[in-house]
Formats: structure tokens, C-alpha cells, sequence
């Protein structure tokens, strides 16, 4: 990859990540108000230069809890997607290479999974484990296996039978090394616009599983919790919406830019 | 020259898997190589000849060991076996560069084990053998033209130093005045590296050029063996006498 190659969505999205980002990193150290403290008398204001976004229902600080909920939403999504492409890219690569029964059996147990929607498993896991950030890190990473797995197989049948695998198997190289040092290297293309992909519809799910109130619990809020707080005061505050509102929007269109960038 | 045989074959029967209809059927077997026998002796360059689909790869790649599936006697006095692949664009890595696919063959050498000095000075070696200049080690193959590769290619199964290097059509996929280039190198390692080639060609005539003997093959049976200069005089079966008018040899 050059950077010649590169285009305007790879820009636009490097943008809009690199600023998500960096408000999520200035978040980690600073933050304008505790997003957790209480304060009655300063409840449900707009937007003013004392609070950016306003304050909630509790008095808290939207712009603070934005900071704080973002990096919640990123660490979840982040999860899901490690898990989701490790898992997804072994299982991927190994039905792929060796085919046969294996590829069968796991492919039809993926199309399985796939086809388990994401919030009922979800809703599995939390009743089995309980709520919480890991819970639902690990029910979305194992929601995420199958499209990872797909990808990585298809772009493994696509190589297996190329010259250079027969040149490398006749050399004496291992199926391993095969796979993970001659084939690989080919699918990172199209593995780094899955992860990308991957990571949005991440933050997507994981919004919709707080919207429903899984996950991430009082006083701490991810982004889809914040969203379906402030779901009651859309009317006469229209500004507590808009805050998480946008950071999700910023969030899911620069990675979706980045992953339409780095595809051509 | 010795005249021990590097290479024996007889009667090899090869069969490759067929469709599978279900996941509970074994998929029905179909043969493409039927009754093939042949020696080959150390040092020489012999010819293969066929038209496409008559299991001249097959064969090959049964030699190599990729089609294991045979019943018949397969004797190679070393288990040195490399291949020079048909086409230059898919016989090398194309996310690597060409000294990783080199020092590649090196690092899973099965016969010992190299230090990275030793690999970075049998690099260059070879890349002279093969006549390119050193500085292509850090060149992709995507920036190489098809006889470049091909040289690559060419290297690449030098790498371990093998005794016998099947050259499976190595110039059909090149401009004629590239094929000459390209056989004049494989020409020149055959004397200087006193390498066996088993040579795989539809073209007659790339095959009178440098072949000492030379199979004649039609659906999957050796039907004609002998030196290109008294068989291309007085071809004894038919289809290498339809072979020859093709090739523009005979009337």
C-alpha cells in the first residue's frame, strides 16, 4: 500500500477517527466535570460554554459523559473485533487451506451462528454471566466469528492453489508456515477493511445492546445507554440526544470511510 | 557424463479425485496417466511433449510429489526435486519481495539449517546464476516483467541446489524474443551446474533446441520416444508426425 494509492475517503476517514480518537484520549486524563457527579440544581441545561453538551437529567455533564462513555464504546468494540477476527481468521484460514470435512462441519456451524441474531445471543450470555461491559464484549465478539471467518476462507480457497503455495510446499515449508507466512500476507487487504467494517458494526451493536440496557451499568454509561436516557427528554432537550448522538454518528462514518479507503 | 538414471518410471498409472456428490461419498477417482514408463538419465535435458491436457503436468507433478495418488514404480536417485512453474505471475509471492521468496527456500531448507549470512551470500549467488543484478532483492514481483519473473522463478528452484529441475512450459507464457533469453539461461545452468531438466513443451521446436531425448505424449500414454534429430526425420507414430506438420517442421 502507497500512499499515492489512497483516496479521499481514506483521508475524510482518517480525519474524523483521528478527532474521535483524540477526544477519547483527552478523556482519558481530563474531563471538564466528573461524568459520574450529581448536581440537582444544574439538571437538564442546554448546551452553554459552562457545560458543551448540556447537562442530563441527574445534572451531570453530557460532554464529560460523552468523553467517558466513548472510551467504554471503543473498548467494547474493540474487543468484539479482536475476538471476532483472531477466532474468525483461524477458523478462516484452517477450513480454507485443508477443506474437506473440517471446512464442512465448521462452515455449517458458522452459518449457524450467522444466522443467530446478535442480540438474542446477547441476551443468552447476560442472562447466563450477568451484565456488564465483558459479557457483552464476548457475546458480540462470538456474534462477529462467522463474517471474519467467511472472508479469511474465501480469500484462502482463492490463494491455496497458487504456484507460489505448490513452489513454497515443495521447498520443505510446513502447512503452518504456509498459511500463516505465504498466504496471509496476501489477505491483509482485505482483513484490514474487515476489521475496520467489523469495528462499526461493533459500535453499532454495542449501542444497541446498551439501548436496551445491556451492558455498560449506572453510574457509568457507554454510548447507547446514554442515547436511551435521554430518549424521554428528546423533545424538550433536544441537545442531551445530539451528543452521544454525534459521537456515534463520527464514530461509525469515519471507520466506515477508512474501510472504503483502504478497499480500492 | 554418467550414464546412471536420475529418473525411473515404470508403469505408472496417476489418477486424480473427481466430483464429489455428496459429503458421505468418496469422490470417484479418474486416471490421467496410463502405463507410463521411462528413464532419464543424470545430466541430461529431456523433452516432454504433448499437446495441452494430455497429462504432460500431471506427470510432472507427480515426479515432485504433489499428486500422490499412483500405483506403479516411481525411482529418483535424489530427493532433490524442484519446479519451474508454467506462469511467471502466479509462481511468486505477490504480497513478498524477492529476496524474502528467495532466503524463503533457505530458512525451510529440509537438509540443513543456514545462518543468515550464508543465506544472504547463496541469495546473490543464485540471482547471478539466473543474470540479475542484486538490487532486485528489494523489488516486488509486481514491478518485474514476465521474463524477470520467470528468472526469479528460475532461481527459485535453484535455491536448494537440486539435481533434477522440471520446467513445466517455462516460456509459453513469454514474447519469442524473451523464450530464447529465457532458454539460453536453462541451457547454461545445465552445463555449468550439471542439472538434469526434465523440459515440458507443446512446442516442437523449443524442444529440438535443447532436449538430448525426447517423450512424445497423447491422452495420458507415451506413444514415441527417441533424439529430436532422428525422430523429427522419421517420426514413427502418427501423432508425432501431426505434431511435426503443426509445429511448421515437416510438410
Amino acid at each position: 500500500m502507497k500512499l499515492k494509492h489512497r483516496n479521499r475517503f481514506f483521508y475524510a476517514g482518517l480525519i474524523i477517527t483521528g478527532i474521535v480518537l483524540l477526544l477519547v484520549l483527552v478523556g482519558v486524563v481530563y474531563t471538564p466535570y466528573d461524568p459520574t457527579a450529581m448536581n440537582a440544581q444544574e439538571k437538564l441545561q442546554g448546551a452553554s460554554f459552562r457545560h458543551l453538551m448540556g447537562t442530563d437529567n441527574m445534572g451531570r455533564d453530557i460532554f464529560s459523559r460523552v468523553l467517558y462513555g466513548s472510551r467504554i464504546t471503543l473498548l467494547i468494540a474493540t474487543g468484539t473485533v479482536a475476538l471476532g477476527a483472531i477466532a474468525g481468521i483461524l477458523i478462516g484460514a484452517f477450513t480454507g487451506y485443508y477443506g474437506g470435512r473440517l471446512d464442512e462441519v465448521l462452515m455449517r456451524v458458522m452459518d449457524a451462528l450467522f444466522a443467530f441474531p446478535s442480540i438474542l445471543l446477547a441476551l443468552v450470555f447476560v442472562s447466563l454471566f450477568g451484565t456488564g461491559t465483558w459479557q457483552v464484549m464476548l457475546a458480540l465478539g462470538v456474534a462477529f466469528i462467522p463474517s471474519f471467518s467467511r472472508i479469511v476462507r474465501s480469500e484462502f480457497l482463492r490463494c491455496k492453489n497458487a504456484d507460489y503455495v505448490k513452489s513454497a510446499k515443495l521447498q520443505g515449508a510446513s502447512s503452518l508456515r504456509i498459511m500463516f507466512w505465504h498466504i496471509m500476507p496476501n489477505c491483509k487487504n482485505v482483513i484490514l477493511s474487515a476489521i475496520l467494517i467489523g469495528f462499526n458494526n461493533a459500535v453499532l451493536a454495542e449501542a444497541g445492546l446498551s439501548f436496551l440496557g445491556i451492558g455498560a451499568q449506572p453510574p457509568y454509561a457507554s454510548l447507547g445507554k446514554m442515547l436511551s436516557d435521554a430518549q424521554q427528554y428528546m423533545m424538550t432537550l433536544p441537545v442531551y440526544v445530539l451528543g452521544p448522538g454525534l459521537m456515534i454518528f463520527s464514530m461509525v462514518i469515519g471507520f466506515s470511510f477508512l474501510g472504503e479507503g483502504v478497499r480500492e | 557424463m554418467q550414464e546412471e538414471n536420475i529418473l525411473e518410471a515404470r508403469n505408472l498409472n496417476v489418477f486424480y479425485p473427481g466430483q464429489r456428490k455428496s459429503i458421505f461419498q468418496k469422490p470417484e477417482k479418474e486416471q490421467a496417466l496410463f502405463d507410463v514408463s521411462f528413464d532419464m538419465k543424470e545430466g541430461e535435458v529431456l523433452g516432454l511433449c504433448g499437446e495441452s491436457g494430455c497429462g504432460k503436468s500431471t506427470l510432472a507433478r507427480t515426479i515432485v510429489g504433489i499428486n500422490t495418488d499412483y500405483t506403479g514404480d516411481l525411482n529418483k536417485r535424489f530427493e532433490s526435486v524442484q519446479m519451474v512453474f508454467q506462469d511467471p505471475y502466479g509462481s511468486l509471492n505477490p504480497a513478498r519481495s524477492i529476496g524474502w521468496i528467495l532466503e524463503e527456500a533457505l530458512r525451510v531448507d529440509p537438509k540443513r539449517t543456514w545462518t543468515k549470512e550464508e543465506r544472504k551470500k547463496r541469495v546473490l549467488t543464485v540471482l547471478e546464476q539466473v543474470e540479475l543484478p542484486a538490487d532486485f532483492i528489494n523489488r516486488k514481483p509486481s514491478e518485474l516483467s514476465g521474463g524477470q519473473r520467470q528468472r526469479v522463478s528460475i532461481g527459485l528452484a535453484l535455491m536448494q541446489s537440486p539435481k533434477l529441475l522440471i520446467a513445466d512450459e517455462p516460456v509459453s507464457a513469454l514474447d519469442v524474443t524473451i523464450q530464447v533469453q529465457v532458454l539460453q539461461l536453462l541451457q547454461n545452468l545445465h552445463k555449468n551446474l550439471g542439472l538434469s531438466i526434465l523440459f515440458i513443451s507443446h512446442d516442437l521446436r523449443v524442444v529440438y533446441q535443447i532436449c538430448d531425448h525426447v517423450l512424445i505424449m497423447k491422452e495420458g500414454r507415451i506413444v514415441e520416444s527417441g533424439i529430436p534429430k532422428e525422430m523429427y526425420k522419421r517420426p514413427k507414430h502418427p501423432y508425432t508426425e501431426e505434431l511435426l506438420v503443426a509445429a511448421g517442421i515437416r510438410e
